[in-house]
């Protein structure tokens, strides 16, 4: 069965997904930093399209929480929902990876368990927008499918274990374990799917990135909820046209 | 490389401009258009022109593909080959004149066209992956393409051309054997217009290591300059010709807005008593520092970055390279560990500027910036007696900054930036652009683009400048025409390098004067 697909531009995806995050009610910032971790997944070869829609239906909805409330137990920060809710994605994406900043600064291991999350992709593309100089990052959780998933970041490379893209359009919500190791010698095994990030920006900024054209068309849908709507006044005078034609 | 033009100037012609390594396209689409459909706004539907700006030479599933695309301009899908798109609409009344002068045998009346100025009006010009087109960072690391805005800078340029080639060919349709050739000092004086609404000003705001960039390199040039300690003979005789030049390109700038006009009445005093000056003030040690802190001390706004402009002109050997280092890469990322106590800091440091208003006051919030529905045209409304406010642009540094400062007054000033926004994730953007500032000093607009008072149109200027575009005549607050490349060589002029200088040009006369 052939998909179809349309051609984004990385700047399109700044600008598309961001606006569609704050018609779905988020704030501007976490708008583009959800922007910054969908780019970063299509370096992946991950649709960015496929993953923002449940995490943007969830705020929509009411299912998934903006609410995040941070503890911490056995060296571990625990980030949880305030109200009992899903906590959304677009929300603990950006959390989750200035934890994980700081500890990498100071070279110290980082363990964070979020509980049940609406798109845990949506924190793996945070972590790597963050562009954190850690050793190595392993995010996984569990699969709607049962399978354990798991990405760990090294450097410029992301070692890919259980993903399935079928489990896109509708993740079941999961908690997450994210470990940020700074040990020099920690390396992703070998034999495993390794994909480097620098390709695949490459690759995207040469032929764009392919989205799947439901999933596009229901995000422009999110996106189309933060403009402003039309009126006469408006047509007449928001652009400050003295005429709506000029034939001089 | 392609003219398949009818006789009324409608179709596809094809230019390319080869580069030592390179050759880029421009694939422009003429059609027929009411005119009850041409219009400057975004709104717009239908243009007379259309173009893509193509990485290559395009063949012909390209052009034709582009042909299905290129005219519905954002209705369009297009692809990480083509660098550009744009649109524009022939002044009715130059172009008609031009062409009907031509075909039955004579040129132009000058003054008619030296008072218009271009035979066409780009109404815009989109790069850096609108639409599906390719992303800046595709052509970024080229050296022709290094310098930002170059790739649209380009695009107008071969526009430009082509409003030109477009009338000599339907007066030669129209003609026969009776029609002239646009004489080229008359072409040569042709621009190409521009007209510019909202949408430059929030790039302004979203981009402050660029606009940095920018007016650092600015700044720079005009240290250097001011930092010679002397001027050859040879040197500030050209300085007095070029300003000369400049006195009467200013003196027929004219426009309707009111405000600009008593602007270049007061430019036009300034630039007659710096040639005045220039008699015996440029003998002295560090003349060009001279003349600049007489502009200072004596002059307007406008004439202090006139003769600023002017310093440069002339220095070309020592601030040209500096076009190199107004790009900039990404910006840096938001730092989470960021005491909170540093972050005040920070904003006591660089936004005292932004504490200048009171936002309480409804006449400072009264503007809001937005994207309206009708096809994403950028608008301003008013948060009193409009709706949508809560969809604004992000662009009220000023306002956002204040706001984060008051909030921060209720936290525990040893926290983390993550400590404050992991509860507070609205101030996220906000708290970015306070990091920031350290690393663009020049990088924010220092005002409150929120206020009843605000001028938008300056800030458009602010950026048209940059790319060298003149003759600035604001038609409202929110929008301004200019004009580009006027003077400039023609293509086939431009490897003829006694053709280095072009500014100011000399308004033509008809022969039959």
């Amino acid at each position: 069965m052939s998909i179809s697909v349309t051609y984004l531009s990385l700047n399109e995806i700044n600008f598309y997904f961001t606006r569609a995050a704050v018609g779905a009610g988020a704030p501007f910032g976490i708008g583009e930093e959800f922007s910054e971790a969908s780019k970063c997944l299509s370096y992946l070869g991950i649709d960015p399209a496929r993953v923002a829609i449940s995490a943007l239906s969830g705020l929509v909805s009411g299912k998934s929480t903006k609410g995040i409330a941070l503890g911490k137990t056995d060296h571990v920060t625990n980030i949880r929902s305030g109200n009992g809710r899903i906590i959304s994605a677009l929300f603990a994406g950006p959390v989750v990876a200035d934890r994980l900043s700081i500890a990498a600064i100071s070279s110290r291991e980082q363990r964070i368990r979020l509980d049940d999350t609406d798109q845990p992709l949506l924190v793996v593309g945070a972590i790597i927008a963050a562009d954190i100089g850690a050793s190595q990052i392993e995010v996984a959780w569990q699969s709607k499918l049962g399978d354990r998933v798991a990405f760990k970041m090294h450097g410029g490379a992301v070692e890919i274990t259980g993903f399935c893209t079928r489990t896109l359009d509708a993740p079941a919500p999961t908690p997450v374990r994210i470990i940020l190791n700074c040990e020099r010698n920690s390396r992703p095994n070998s034999g495993l799917e390794t994909l480097l990030l620098a390709q695949g920006r490459s690759r995207s900024v040469e032929h764009g990135v392919a989205v799947d054209n439901a999933s596009w068309l229901e995000l422009y849908g999110f996106f189309r909820e933060s403009l402003v709507p039309a009126s006469a006044e408006s047509r007449r005078s928001g652009a400050g046209a003295g005429q709506l034609t000029d034939n001089d | 490389m392609l003219f398949e033009l009818d006789d009324e100037g409608y179709g596809v012609a094809v230019y390319a401009a080869h580069g030592p390594q390179r050759t880029y396209s421009l694939v422009a689409f003429s059609q027929e258009i009411s005119r009850e459909q041409r219009t400057d706004r975004v709104i717009a539907e239908a243009w007379d022109a259309t173009f893509s700006f193509f990485d290559g030479i395009p063949g012909r599933a390209d052009i034709e593909r582009l042909r299905a695309n290129t005219p519905r301009q954002e209705a369009g899908r297009f692809r990480s080959s083509e660098l550009t798109l744009s649109r524009a609409n022939k002044s009715m009344r130059l172009f008609q004149h031009v062409v009907e002068s031509l075909a039955s045998g004579r040129q132009p009346d000058a003054g008619q066209l030296a008072d218009v100025g271009y035979l066409m009006r780009t109404t815009a010009v989109y790069g850096s992956g609108k639409f599906g087109c390719a992303d800046r960072a595709k052509i970024a690391g080229r050296p022709e393409m290094h310098g930002p805005f170059q790739v649209e800078m380009l695009t107008v340029y071969l526009i430009r051309w082509m409003s030109i080639d477009l009338a000599n060919h339907v007066a030669r349709s129209r003609g026969g054997k009776r029609a002239v050739e646009l004489d080229q000092s008359l072409a040569r004086y042709l621009g190409i217009g521009n007209a510019t609404g909202l949408g430059m000003a929030p790039f302004l705001i979203t981009h402050p290591l660029l606009i940095n960039n920018w007016v650092k390199a600015r700044e720079t040039a005009l240290a250097r300059v001011r930092a010679l300690p002397s001027a050859p003979a040879g040197q500030i005789a050209y300085f007095k010709e070029v300003l000369h030049r400049a006195r009467r390109y200013v003196g027929e700038w004219r426009v309707e807005d009111q405000p600009q006009t008593n602007r270049i009445h007061r430019l036009r005093t300034d630039l007659a008593e710096l040639e005045s000056w220039c008699a015996t003030g440029l003998q002295g040690p560090y003349p060009w520092d001279a003349a600049y802190r007489y502009a200072e001390s004596q002059f307007s706004v406008e004439g202090q970055e006139f003769t600023a402009s002017l310093l440069f002109e002339n220095h070309g050997d020592i601030v040209d390279t500096l076009g190199d280092e107004m790009s900039a890469p990404d910006p840096p990322r938001l730092r989470p560990g960021m005491p909170l106590k540093e972050l005040i800091g920070l904003i006591d440091s660089h936004f005292d500027w932004a504490f200048a208003a009171n936002f309480n006051l409804p006449e400072e919030v009264q503007r809001f910036w937005y994207y309206s529905e009708e096809k994403l045209e950028p608008r301003v409304g008013n948060r009193q007696s409009e709706p949508g406010s809560e969809f604004e642009m992000p662009i009220a540094v000023a306002r956002d900054v204040s706001g984060l400062r008051e909030k921060l007054l209720g936290f525990d000033s040893g926290l983390t930036v993550a400590d404050f926004l992991s509860v507070s994730p609205e101030y996220r953007r906000v708290v970015w652009r306070v990091q920031m500032a350290p690393h663009s000093p020049y990088g924010e607009i220092r005002d409150n683009l929120l206020g009843a008072n605000q001028r938008p149109v300056d800030i458009l200027r602010f950026k048209l400048a940059f790319f060298g575009v003149s003759k600035f005549d604001p038609k409202s607050e929110l929008w301004t025409r200019v004009n580009m490349y006027q003077g400039a060589p023609l293509p086939y002029e431009i490897s003829d390098r006694s053709e280095t200088e072009w500014v100011y040009p000399a308004r033509p006369s008809s022969r039959q004067d």
